[in-house]
């Protein structure tokens, strides 16, 4: 069996992982005991599980290892453990929306996205910690703490997908799930230094996953390296007769182009969601331009193109957000108003002022977007944006979480429903992460997986980078 | 747009926290107000759902 530490157990890719365990030169069980040690040794200060699923895990890990020893290989997600953000179910296992609303919720079926990875031969090994109902901010007035950012403690490490950024980024698990509705897969990968994908909308069933809004959510693949989340894309995308909106299309090979490269490709670098429409911090714009160097110099064409501005995107997403927030969330805010976090009811509550009419005229303005932004994709492959203006800010701040809340270029691609993908572009002056977004055609995630690829192997991420709380 | 009185529906959080209204109606109307809402009669929305679309 392998001889690696824990450390290095901790921070392997599943394309890695997957090699050594169909060579079996790693086993399911010392890969699993490895991450449960780690999780054991780091949670306590970066809190980004709020359950560990230990027994289950180390069955299902030694049920893999026979399996594999048997010549019964599923898959490259066979024996690789992975986590879950804890509004998506778990049969027979908690799942609390990190509310006290659910603190003591047991669901009888899994959502279909943990059967596929259990199908997968996945490992689950806990449910991590998320802003409350996706949607709260990091509050300190809930049953379980927030969770914290491995690069440095003291700052947020986004959300609302916060635990499964933190578990990633920290090596305390190689994938994990987070959901997106106006940013939440893509903010912590951002701020943590990870890639986090929104698919298409419909690509990636939603059912058995707590909704926040009905038409933006989206469930998405957090993993350290670009291969590894279309790995894990692979395996959950797909049609479901228990989601309403599943996309009936086939789903893509994503990996099967993921290193031709991008010379002949045209990007759009869309620069005003950061230069003009929301200014970013300096480090952050530095890090795009930085970026479009990279991929021009490997043989994209750059073309600069434009969307409608952010703030129009982002109240757009707001509306019809908060509109289908409310609706879901009313009955429990008439009767156990005080079970939620001051943050969440904020949140939330607007929806309750905004009319029909008005929520209406947010889906008439999503069609307009819709248009705009197919006839721009109809000139380049993909574009390139911002995903954050900022590094991640401090946690225990309120105005600074505020304040930074809605500098963000996510918005727009929950309102279009096209894919997403956030990756790390370095570190700023301070040591948090930079990122950026790939965004593609609607169903073409195989382009976004390649253009991001490409700047990865050429880019300042090439090797890997483990934060200090690690 | 908004009632001036608190709706029966958050009457127990409106006790809980006497700003929630007021900032949530604000909050609601900067939204609106920064959405453009100059669509024609016959402009209808798009399908909630996108997956119908094919590629």
């Amino acid at each position: 069996m392998s001889a690696a530490s824990d450390a290095d157990l901790g921070f392997l890719s599943i394309t890695e992982a997957s090699r050594m365990l169909a060579a079996k030169t790693l086993s399911p069980v010392e890969l699993t005991e490895a991450l449960l040690r780690r999780i054991e040794a780091l949670n306590p200060e970066l809190d980004a599980f709020l359950l560990v699923d230990g027994d289950r895990a180390r069955a299902a890990a030694q049920q893999a290892e026979a399996a594999i020893q048997g010549g019964r290989r599923l898959g490259p997600l066979h024996g690789v453990p992975f986590a879950l953000k804890d509004i998506v179910d778990t049969a027979d296992l908690r799942t609390t929306c990190h509310s006290k609303i659910l603190e003591d919720n047991i669901p009888t079926m899994d959502a279909t996205v943990a059967a596929k990875l259990k199908a997968a031969g996945g490992i689950l090994l806990g449910k991590t910690a998320t802003h409350e109902f996706a949607i709260g901010g990091p509050a300190f007035d809930l049953p379980w703490p927030p969770a914290r950012n491995p690069w440095n403690r003291d700052h947020h490490p986004g959300g609302s997908s916060s635990g499964s950024g933190a578990a990633l980024a920290a090596g305390l698990a190689p994938m994990a799930i987070g959901t997106d509705t106006g940013g939440s897969v893509r903010n912590p990968a951002s701020s943590c230094g990870i890639v986090g994908m929104k698919a298409t909308y419909g690509r990636v069933s939603r059912a058995g996953v707590f909704p926040l809004s009905y038409s933006l959510d989206h469930i998405g693949p957090m993993t350290r390296s670009v291969t590894d989340n279309a790995l894990m894309l692979q395996a959950i995308a797909g049609y479901d007769a228990r989601d309403p909106a599943a996309a009936p299309n086939a789903v893509s090979d994503y990996t099967v182009a993921i290193e031709k490269g991008v010379a002949g490709l045209k990007i759009g670098y869309l620069r005003h969601f950061h230069e003009t429409d929301l200014p970013a911090h300096p480090d952050m714009a530095a890090g795009l331009d930085a970026a479009i160097g990279v991929l021009r110099a490997e043989g994209a064409e750059i073309k600069d193109v434009s969307l409608a501005p952010l703030k129009e995107f982002a109240a757009t997403n707001r509306v019809i957000l908060t509109s289908e927030a409310y609706a879901i969330h009313r009955q429990w805010l008439a009767d156990r108003p005080g079970d939620y976090s001051k943050s969440t009811r904020d949140r939330i509550v607007p929806g309750a002022f905004i009319s029909a009419a008005e929520y209406i005229d947010a889906l008439r303005q999503r069609a307009r977007y819709r248009d705009q932004f197919k006839h721009l994709l109809s000139q380049v492959d993909v574009i390139v944006c911002a995903s954050s203006m900022d590094p991640a800010c401090r946690i225990d701040d309120p105005a600074e979480v505020h304040r930074t809340y809605g500098r963000q270029a996510r918005t727009p691609f929950n309102v279009l429903g096209v894919p997403a993908l956030a990756v790390p572009t370095g570190l700023a002056s301070n040591g948090l992460p930079l990122s950026m977004q790939i965004v593609g055609r609607a169903y073409d995630e195989a382009t976004v997986y390649r253009v991001a690829r490409a700047y990865e192997r050429a880019g300042p991420w090439a090797d890997g980078k483990r934060p200090p709380h690690s | 747009m908004t009632s001036p009185t608190v709706p029966p529906a958050l009457a127990a959080a409106h006790a809980l926290d006497p700003a929630l209204i007021e900032n949530a109606r604000a909050d609601a109307e900067r939204l609106v107000s920064a959405m453009p809402r100059d669509h024609a009669p016959v402009e209808e929305p798009a399908h909630t759902f996108l997956a119908d679309q094919k590629p």
